[in-house]
């Protein structure tokens, strides 16, 4: 089990407000046109975490993984031109109110972004950032972690894990970067009680049936989709009511394909940056020739779904790609998503 | 989170410098390199069928294979077709430019698995390019294969690669060199005139201890892989390069990506049978 300490909610500003002193802070933020985004805070009061907020508009890979990164510049000098790479801001970060979803994605990018060969962008940041996870306990209509067995509640993958009971929190702790944080504020942490632990469970229990309209059920869409028995006519529906926006890729929290180009950004130099690309795209697969092996919408969905589910991707990557944030739900203009294609998948 | 294993950047070029440029045919040029820094030079080694990434200042980054081979060191060679932004720039570059390179990447051919088998090499067009590497590889270290022929087709003497050092095999005692052209306006040609498919029948190989090594243009492969079967080779012992938009050529961007595998790390060089089992590949 876990190290498990209790908060109480009336000094959970003052917990902030040490994570503030140790590290740059990340945490739900909302806009004013009322959306919830992760976003760098500098007091307590902007850090929304009370009232269930919804999940953000754009998962927090983007701090791993931004929209667009520096890799390298390069410029002429006398001796010719030389490449300068860009390494991240590797001063300490806190990513405060992270969903447990989120949390499973960032793990599955981990161990992608460290396969083979590792990708030090990726990896610096992560390894000073710290992941405090607040659990669910009212999913929202379109979540579906409970199916992806990647939340409401997690077993790992977290430095601390926050759940909330009531008038306090019972917290987790996960890794020995969790501890640190909670050791600078002992007399903040109580010890935790008989009462406590009880009522931990019963929230865990009760939350599992608060899961609604989203449900996926996946493993026969795995093995049809592994076996390659998908009927075409689902791939052909798909593909003519999608619009290649990409929309699906960029709020997909375990999606990271990028893009490269150099870039005259500055008097001195060009920057090679990275920026988010979709497999939904055209463009994605067209070759020098001019051959395109993905030239139709059908086989763009198809391949994203074959990615994200299949059982050869499953053994790669250790699970399924998806973690049931249900963003693609949101956003998808064309209602694919991950629900509805296992269910067509399922069915056909 | 585990520590970072290596620091090291994958994504960060080495200097290099053009040394010659010698044109081929039409739009295709090579290009011999070498690394900066004598170190690197000296220490940098690869397989044949493998590829690097190249940096054009101002352009950007594509990948190429590798035309030259390993058995001679210091300088390496690509031979490139002009096609668009990178390939512009590249083609306006002169001796002694600085360019950029990482690599080498991908799985190259399988050289100690075809050591002492008998080797068919099938080009078409720009295939050459990893090919030319293979072949040179292999006649640079003779004894250790069996009977080598390369079969290369183009339409003209014109669209022939590297064709004044394969004229020169024709008459080789180490291999059977076989080069046809379509058609041949000038009269001049020393090889086969008549479809490349045509040369198939000149040859005697024997299927169980040969590897077919095959690069060109999609349609290519339709007719030459028709042609192995005729000859009952196994579909382990025809190997292909694929080809994929790629851009990281580390396995991380996804372009690549045909079915669970990443062609530029898992390839280019796959067996027929690796290939059939990939969901999207022929
Ligand atoms: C493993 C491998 C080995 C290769 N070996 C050689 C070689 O030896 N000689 C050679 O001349 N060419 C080779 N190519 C093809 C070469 O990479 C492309 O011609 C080059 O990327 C085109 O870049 P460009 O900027 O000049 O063209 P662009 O202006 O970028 O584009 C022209 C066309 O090429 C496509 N394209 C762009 N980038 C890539 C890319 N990275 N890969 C494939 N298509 C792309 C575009 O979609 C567009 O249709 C190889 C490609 C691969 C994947
Ligand atoms: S599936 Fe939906 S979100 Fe994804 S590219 Fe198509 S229209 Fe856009
Ligand atoms: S596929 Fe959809 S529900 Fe699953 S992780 Fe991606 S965005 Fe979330
Ligand atoms: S080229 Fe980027 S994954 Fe293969």
């Amino acid at each position: 089990m876990n190290n498990v300490k209790i908060l109480f909610k009336e000094d959970i500003n003052k917990f902030v407000q040490i994570c503030l002193k140790e590290a740059k802070v990340i945490a739900p933020f909302k806009t004013t046109y009322g959306d919830t985004i992760f976003s760098p805070v500098t007091s307590p009061s902007e850090v929304v975490i009370d009232h269930g907020y919804e999940n953000s508009i754009i998962p927090p890979k983007e701090f791993f993984l931004p929209q667009e990164e520096t890799m390298l510049t390069y410029g002429r000098y006398k001796e010719g031109y030389k490449f300068k790479p860009s390494l991240a801001d590797e001063s300490k970060r806190i990513i405060f109110g992270i969903r447990p979803c989120d949390v499973s994605a960032i793990l599955f990018l981990d161990r992608f972004f460290r396969s083979d060969i590792e990708d030090i962008y990726y990896l610096k940041k992560r390894e000073n950032t710290a992941l405090i996870s607040f659990c669910c306990h009212e999913p929202q209509e379109t979540c579906f972690c409970i199916c992806t067995d990647s939340g409401p509640f997690l077993t790992y993958g977290f430095d601390l894990q926050f759940i909330d009971l009531e008038d306090r929190y019972f917290v987790e702790i996960g890794t020995p970067k969790g501890e640190k944080l909670i050791k600078f504020n002992k007399n903040l942490f109580k010890d935790v009680s008989v009462a406590d632990e009880k009522l931990r469970q019963e929230i865990v229990e009760s939350t599992k049936n608060k899961f609604k309209s989203a449900r996926a059920y996946f493993s026969k869409t795995i093995r049809k989709l592994s076996e390659g028995k998908v009927d075409r006519n689902v791939w052909d529906e798909l593909g003519q009511r999608c619009f290649s926006c990409g929309g699906c890729s960029y709020v997909c929290p375990t999606c990271s394909c990028f893009d490269v180009a150099d870039l005259l950004r500055s008097r001195d130099g060009y920057s090679r940056i990275r920026t988010w690309d979709s497999c939904m795209f055209a463009g994605f697969t067209k070759e020098a020739s001019g051959h395109n092996p993905r030239l139709e919408k059908k086989d763009r969905v198809c391949r994203r779904y074959y990615h994200k589910l299949s059982y050869q991707y499953v053994e790669k990557n250790e699970t399924h790609g998806c973690v049931g944030c249900g963003r693609c739900i949101v956003t998808c203009l064309g209602n694919i998503n991950m629900p509805v294609v296992v269910e067509k998948i399922r069915r056909s | 989170m585990k520590k970072i294993i290596k620091e090291l950047n994958i994504y960060q070029p080495h200097s290099a410098r053009i040394i010659k440029i010698h044109p081929q045919i039409q739009g295709h040029r090579l290009f011999l390199v070498k690394f900066e820094d004598d170190k690197i030079s000296r220490n940098f080694t690869y397989k044949p069928g493998q590829f690097m990434e190249l940096t054009v200042f101002g352009s950007g980054e594509a990948p190429f294979s590798l035309s030259s081979s390993p058995t001679r060191p210091g300088i390496i060679e690509f031979c490139i077709r002009q096609t668009g932004k990178v390939t512009d720039s590249l083609f306006r570059l002169s001796p002694n430019s600085l360019i950029g390179i990482r690599g080498p990447y991908g799985n190259g051919f399988p050289i100690e698995k075809l050591e002492n088998n008998d080797l068919l090499i099938v080009a078409g067009g720009l295939g050459m390019a990893p090919l030319r590497s293979l072949l040179r590889y292999v006649l640079d270290s003779r004894e250790r294969f069996g009977e080598v022929t390369l079969i290369y087709g183009g339409r003209n003497p014109d669209d022939m690669l590297f064709k004044y050092e394969l004229l020169d095999l024709l008459d080789s005692p180490e291999m059977n060199c076989l080069l046809s052209v379509d058609r041949d306006d000038s009269g001049t040609w020393p090889a086969c005139i008549g479809p490349v498919t045509a040369l198939f029948d000149r040859i005697k190989v024997e299927a169980r201890s040969t590897y077919a090594a095959i690069c060109g243009p999609p349609i290519m492969y339709k007719y030459v892989l028709e042609k192995l079967f005729e000859r009952n080779f196994s579909y382990d012992r025809i190997l292909m390069s694929l080809e994929r938009h790629m851009k990281c050529g580390v396995g991380k961007c996804g372009h690549c990506a045909i079915g669970y595998k990443y062609i530029c790390m898992d390839g280019p060089i796959f067996t027929y049978q690796e290939a059939l089992d990939l969901p999207e590949a022929v």
